[in-house]
């Protein structure tokens, strides 16, 4: 598998993502032996969801992690557990300061001014071709560079002077991508040889180290004369290390990872993704008339600085922007580690040899995940019908991570993407190739200010799955008869992995059926009845349709449901007898394999007890050991059964579980089976049964006995029942 | 440093109407318990995505889960008294207030709030109509004629 990934790394995102799409959103594979790399890549939600939210603290960067990023150093990017911990806290405190917030977006407006505008306006007026991505860049750099140590090395300017410090972080990020793919042991012994793309990173290493050790003796001593800075690196140094015991605000290592950490978290990301805003934008001209109408609505006419409630109004600028980062996510792939043994709702099993990929930019590409038009860039997607932003669950929409890990500087970075956004197309038109800006004449009329609608009531999406999650799944039907949106929530995989994880589970009964000449069978399950008056309760139920592809069951007497499973047990193809089990995931309505029977088995009896399943008989020349076997669903392993009474047995058809032994009914005859004790008995059929046990469906409720015939219909047996199989075990 | 029991907090909602709570009564909600521990809860804390309305409510239901928390895991009796009270709290609401307790209580991070507002949504709607449903949370039949007779095909016989 490797040699294919690296002469595809110019595309890399586009093969997986194609991968990805089609074997259902996880793949895995493991490396050549020398490289370590068990890999399961993943662009699964419900993956995501377990390994950054529901079970944060199994997932680990992991060892590794450290090593590719060993640029970072301990920063809040490579730290793990307690360490990151204090970072975390740390720094939330210090992104929702007012004081911070503030600082930032003057320090925005400001580089916009004084850096920004006079750079496009050199170009404009030159009509020249210049790279859009350095310029924003630069300019990230430098505001970023200014929030986190307060200086400023104007690394944009009209002159475009090649910028060390700028160059360092970008050609960091660079190495690092290729980092992930590489062998560890190749881009070890490059970095110690000084070769390839390595040799930049010892480079850019040094580079910014140097700028680092001086901005930090520098704050030293501008701290012991003045007042606290504003930004980052003065908050640090000044930070009360009672509160924060793991982190030494007098160590310039700690001082300088923290330093780099933020500078790859606020440089790098913005700029790529307003590069990639741009390059959209040039695409979709309707898509700049609409941010163009939204700017002329909602903001006013002079003046660079916006307050955060102001850029809060642009919603479609801000969906825009969501949709530039669905598309092309800054960083494109998270990775981790479990410390122990797990198994992902997708159902692959992981342990610590395995490096898990989350595939963020397929993620972003997934039909399954955003729809047809997944690859379309669509602002109105991230609308809802009011007007108001629609919510997207991180898990889906991961660019800012999930769970415990979520950025921090969410907001921070839509005020400076959105400020940038609205200088830039108010005022210029930005075309790719040839004549690329020019300046656009500002319009004199002003458009009147559109009233407030009123907000209306409303849950996003997030809000309604986990009022979902608390209904019982016989309301789904008429509940998914509200709207598409419903329907869809109703049935997406998320749901079901939400219920099972807050234990909200309830029952279902599932029917299948066959319509001959359909040779697919057809699956029901029981809701209640749709289009009833409200105050009229009645106890309607009804059996709705549900759509399971590729349901090939010949018969359905290997059908057992263990959990949210259903096990379709052996059966037969074109008369051959099968040993295959197939598992219906009823959560996600999908079919999956597992181990086969020891034996093959065209019309098993099959029972479950214990959370064990017992499947008897359907085999060819059943004997004493072959007649019976037993499968664990957990270990997934199968195991004969001894029974002696194979012969007896081989007639039997019916079957049921009471009362914790199993049950095998035949014509004249039955056997029992007491799991407990391994014991097998013979029992005789109750005389004043005419037949004997001739109904073919049998089932036991509560120690009562029910059996369906289709001459009969449905007869039952009270308790006295017991007393007769007791009675007759005695004589057996 | 806060650490007495007998510390206040003022938690401002915002439109500006300020609420004096002990410190127990604050950490009901984790993102306050952030803030106090951080020690940045020094003046009055503002909450600027929550109304006074809803912030009065989320103070009561706090203080009573505070006031009367069961001793531990086996006090029965003390854990069906706290339920036989929430389902009381939540039913003078009507649903708007439901919702705006609901994103209040995500924005706060109280998960039992959010469990028992979640819960009280459910319950409300799964004996509804799809029209019910619809007018309640403010959605569109956005199906197409055909697509609304193509589901009612698939499951006739629930339509009779």
């Amino acid at each position: 598998m490797l040699p294919g990934v690296l002469v595809m790394l110019h595309r890399i995102h586009d093969y997986v993502a194609e991968g990805l799409e089609v074997s259902d959103l996880t793949f895995a594979f493991k490396g050549p032996w020398f490289s370590g790399m068990n890999t399961l890549v993943t662009a699964d939600p419900a993956n995501i969801h377990h390994a950054f939210n529901t079970n944060f603290s199994i997932y680990d960067k992991g060892p590794e992690f450290k090593e590719i990023f060993d640029f970072l150093g301990e920063g809040i990017f490579t730290a793990d557990s307690k360490l990151w911990e204090e970072l975390r806290r740390s720094a939330l405190v210090f992104f929702s300061h007012q004081r911070f917030q503030s600082f930032s977006l003057k320090t925005i407006a400001s580089k916009i001014k004084n850096g920004l505008v006079p750079v496009l306006d050199h170009f404009a007026e030159a009509n020249r071709v210049f790279d859009l991505q350095d310029v924003l860049h630069r300019f990230t750099f430098d505001v970023t560079l200014t929030l986190v140590t307060g200086y400023d090395t104007n690394s944009l300017s009209i002159e475009m002077k090649e910028n060390e410090y700028a160059k360092a972080i970008e050609d960091v990020e660079e190495v690092m991508m290729y980092r992930h793919v590489k062998p560890m042991i190749l881009w070890k012994l490059q970095n110690w040889m000084g070769l390839g793309v390595e040799k930049k990173m010892i480079k850019a290493n040094v580079a910014f180290d140097r700028l680092c050790a001086e901005y930090i003796s520098t704050k030293r001593k501008e701290i012991q004369h003045s007042n606290i800075g504003e930004d980052m690196l003065s908050f640090y140094m000044k930070l009360d290390t009672s509160k924060y015991k793991l982190m030494n605000s007098n160590d310039d290592k700690f001082l300088k990872d923290i330093i780099k950490s933020f500078m790859i978290a606020g440089s790098d990301a913005i700029a790529t993704t307003l590069t990639w805003f741009f390059w959209l934008l040039s695409n979709s001209p309707e898509v700049v008339t609409k941010i163009r109408q939204e700017i002329n609505t909602n903001l006013p006419r002079s003046g660079r600085s916006f307050d955060p409630d102001m850029l809060n109004k642009m919603v479609y600028l801000h969906g825009a922007l969501c949709e530039t980062l669905r598309l092309y996510p800054p960083v494109p792939f998270e990775r981790k580690t479990p410390i122990k043994q797990d198994v992902l709702p997708s159902g692959h099993k992981v342990d610590g040899n395995w490096k898990i990929l989350f595939a963020v930019y397929a993620l972003g590409r997934m039909r399954a995940v955003w729809g047809e038009d997944a690859s379309e860039f669509k602002p109105e997607r991230w609308i809802s019908k009011n007007g108001s932003l629609k919510h997207e669950p991180s898990f889906k929409f991961f660019a800012f991570n999930s769970g415990p890990r979520n950025c921090m500087g969410k907001n921070l970075s839509f005020w400076q993407m959105k400020t940038v956004a609205i200088e830039i197309i108010q005022n210029y038109d930005i075309k790719t190739m040839s004549s690329p800006v020019k300046r656009r004449k500002k319009k004199a009329e002003k458009k009147s200010r559109t009233p407030e609608s009123t907000p209306n009531l409303s849950l996003p999406d997030d809000f309604l799955l986990s009022c979902f999650t608390r209904i019982s799944r016989l309301y789904y039907l008429t509940l998914s008869l509200v709207s598409k949106s419903f329907g869809t929530l109703l049935t997406s995989p998320e749901l079901y992995k939400i219920r099972s994880s807050l234990g909200n589970t309830d029952s279902c009964l599932y029917v299948c059926l066959k319509f001959p000449p359909d040779p697919n069978p057809r699956w029901f399950t029981l809701c209640q009845k749709p289009t009833l008056p409200k105050k009229k309760k009645s106890s309607g139920y009804v059996l709705a349709t549900v759509s399971i592809p590729y349901s090939l069951l010949e018969h359905c007497f290997g059908l057992v449901a263990v959990g949210s499973n259903i096990y379709n047990i052996g059966g037969s193809i074109h008369k051959a007898p099968l040993s295959s089990i197939s598992i219906l995931d009823c959560r996600s309505h999908t079919w999956c394999e597992a181990p086969n029977m020891r034996v093959e088995r065209s019309y098993p009896v099959a029972n479950v007890l214990d959370g064990k399943i017992y499947v008897a008989g359907g085999c060819k020349d059943g004997n004493a050991s072959n007649w019976m076997e037993v499968f664990d669903p957990i270990t997934l392993t199968w195991e004969h059964v001894l029974c002696p009474f194979a012969d007896i047995c081989e007639k039997q058809i019916g079957r049921t579980v009471i009362d914790g032994n199993i049950y095998l009914l035949g014509f004249n005859k039955g056997v029992v089976y007491k799991p407990k004790e391994k014991k097998w008995e013979t029992i005789r059929a109750m005389t004043y049964l005419d037949l004997g046990w001739s109904c073919l469906s049998y089932c036991g409720i509560d120690n009562v006995l029910y059996c369906y015939s289709h001459l009969d219909g449905i007869k039952w047996y009270k308790s006295r029942m017991m007393d007769m199989f007791d009675g007759f075990e005695k004589t057996a | 440093m806060a650490s007495s029991s007998t510390n206040k907090f003022v938690l401002k909602s915002n439109d500006d109407v300020s609420f004096e709570v002990t410190e127990a009564v604050a950490r009901e909600f984790q993102v306050i318990a952030h803030i106090i521990d951080d020690d940045c809860a020094k003046k009055a804390i503002p909450l600027s995505n929550v109304t006074g309305e809803i912030l009065s409510k989320m103070i009561e239901y706090g203080k009573k889960h505070i006031e009367e928390a069961p001793v531990d895991e086996e006090d029965e009796e003390g854990k069906k008294k706290l339920q036989i009270w929430d389902e009381e709290f939540m039913k003078q609401f009507n649903m708007e207030i439901v919702f705006q307790l609901i994103l209040a209580s995500n924005y706060l991070n109280n998960k039992g709030l959010l469990d028992l507002t979640c819960c009280t949504v459910a319950d409300h709607i799964k004996d509804m109509t799809p029209d019910e449903v619809r007018t309640l949370f403010n959605v569109k039949n956005d199906y197409t004629t055909e697509e609304e007779e193509e589901i009612r095909k698939e499951n006739s016989w629930a339509f009779e």
